[in-house]
């Protein structure tokens, strides 16, 4: 069965076509999404994990760095 | 599908002169022009300045009368879809019986919707032909955003044109709309809104607030869905289907509910963001017109408006015999 760890992975091949291995990586300054990237990029996190991630989220938790974002659906998982 | 053969017999819109390019929207408000143009699609954006929400009306009803000037005394139903009406009061369709000569014994409303506006307003004046036994109906679109967007906001300020729309329906109609289904999330409601705002000299403005996240949830994860439904209702797979035109948003709208539809037929999603920006509840009158023009729509096409409200419909139309566009 898959973990969120690679389901993670996933999501993010599937949105840049690039395979990341290091976590402690910025959406927007290492794989260049843009606002729009992003704005599709959470939507399928929000899909796939079945969480919301609301827009102050996303600054306040720094959600736009994978290891955050790995962490916080964790958190909002349990 | 309505037995008494009513349609869509003919389609025109209304484009303003004045332009602002992409190179214009990526000098003025810091966006590289290559995401505007590949990411939101748009290449320009059309500009009303000083037309009126009704005089862009007037301009696509008269494209819509030539050549069949006989229609003006016969037109017995006239809606038109707006939300930036010049005045809260009258109704823009009462001014544009007066400048257009339209007969006295008409019935005319405003429908106040956004960007699902037209297939509403399909559904709307293909009952009331039915049940009213009326021969002749027109449906008007027309926008004018550029009035109501902030000019520091580049969101909305680098997706919206101003444009307007005259469809004709009568029992020659060539395009039969099928099963439709509608839907509506209030919830949402301010997801994209228009609220009076205080500028820096005290004035009251209506400013239109878009929150994009929003929207594209609500459409990239409901649309495919209703698009398949709609498919269902009418007795159809999707694969059958010749053309999707979804209301024109962006590209990047367009090109995700596609991939997210059934079958993912990316091919059949029709894209004329580029030519015309997001024109509100014009884009799907005007993506009919332009590929009837680029070399015809097919015998089954899926349309789906969807946007303020947050509010949805969709319906397949079916090109009984040779739809022309009135020609």
């Amino acid at each position: 069965m898959e973990d969120n760890r690679d389901i993670l992975k996933k999501i993010v091949s599937s949105a840049t076509h690039r395979d990341v291995s290091d976590f402690n990586i910025n959406l927007v300054d290492d794989l260049n999404m843009d606002s729009l990237d992003v704005i599709s990029f959470l939507f399928e996190v929000e899909n796939n994990f079945n969480i919301k991630v609301p827009e102050e989220d996303i600054d306040q938790f720094e959600l736009l760095n994978l290891n955050q974002l790995y962490d916080y659906i964790s958190r909002k998982q349990k | 599908m309505n037995n008494e053969g009513i349609g869509i017999e003919k389609i025109s819109y209304y484009l303003p002169k004045d332009v602002i390019t992409s190179k214009e929207l990526s000098d003025n408000y810091g966006y590289d022009q290559d995401f505007i143009e590949k990411k939101v699609g748009v290449t320009k954006l059309f500009i009303a300045n000083d037309l009126s929400t009704t005089d862009m009306a007037v301009n696509a009803l008269e494209s819509l009368l030539e050549n069949k000037e006989y229609l003006r005394n016969k037109i017995e139903l006239l809606v038109v879809c707006t939300q930036t009406p010049e005045f809260q009061l009258p109704q823009v369709s009462s001014q544009l019986q007066s400048r257009c000569g339209l007969s006295n014994s008409i019935m005319s409303f405003d429908l106040s919707l956004g960007c699902s506006g037209y297939v509403y307003g399909i559904s709307v004046i293909e009952s009331l032909l039915v049940s009213l036994k009326l021969d002749y109906g027109v449906l008007i679109t027309t926008e004018k955003y550029s009035s109501i967007i902030d000019d520091s906001d580049r969101n909305t300020k680098c997706l919206f044109s101003d444009a307007s729309s005259a469809t004709l329906f009568s029992r020659d109609g060539k395009l039969i709309p099928g099963e439709y289904k509608f839907g509506t999330d209030g919830e949402l409601y301010d997801s994209l809104i228009v609220r009076k705002k205080y500028d820096d000299r005290g004035c009251k403005n209506n400013i239109l607030s878009m929150n994009g996240r929003n929207i594209f949830n609500f459409t990239v994860g409901k649309i495919p869905d209703e698009i398949s439904d709609v498919c269902k209702l009418n007795g159809l797979d999707e694969r059958e289907i010749d053309y999707f035109i979804t209301h024109q948003a962006s590209s990047y709208v367009i090109s995700s509910i596609a991939l997210r539809s059934k079958y993912s037929q990316t091919g059949k999603f029709i894209n004329y963001m580029s030519l015309f920006g997001n024109t509100v509840s014009s884009s799907i009158p005007i993506a009919l017109h332009q590929l009837t023009n680029d070399g015809g729509i097919g015998g089954k096409i899926v349309i789906s408006g969807f946007g303020v409200g947050l509010s949805w419909g969709t319906v397949v139309l079916f090109n009984k015999g040779d739809f022309t566009n009135g020609r």
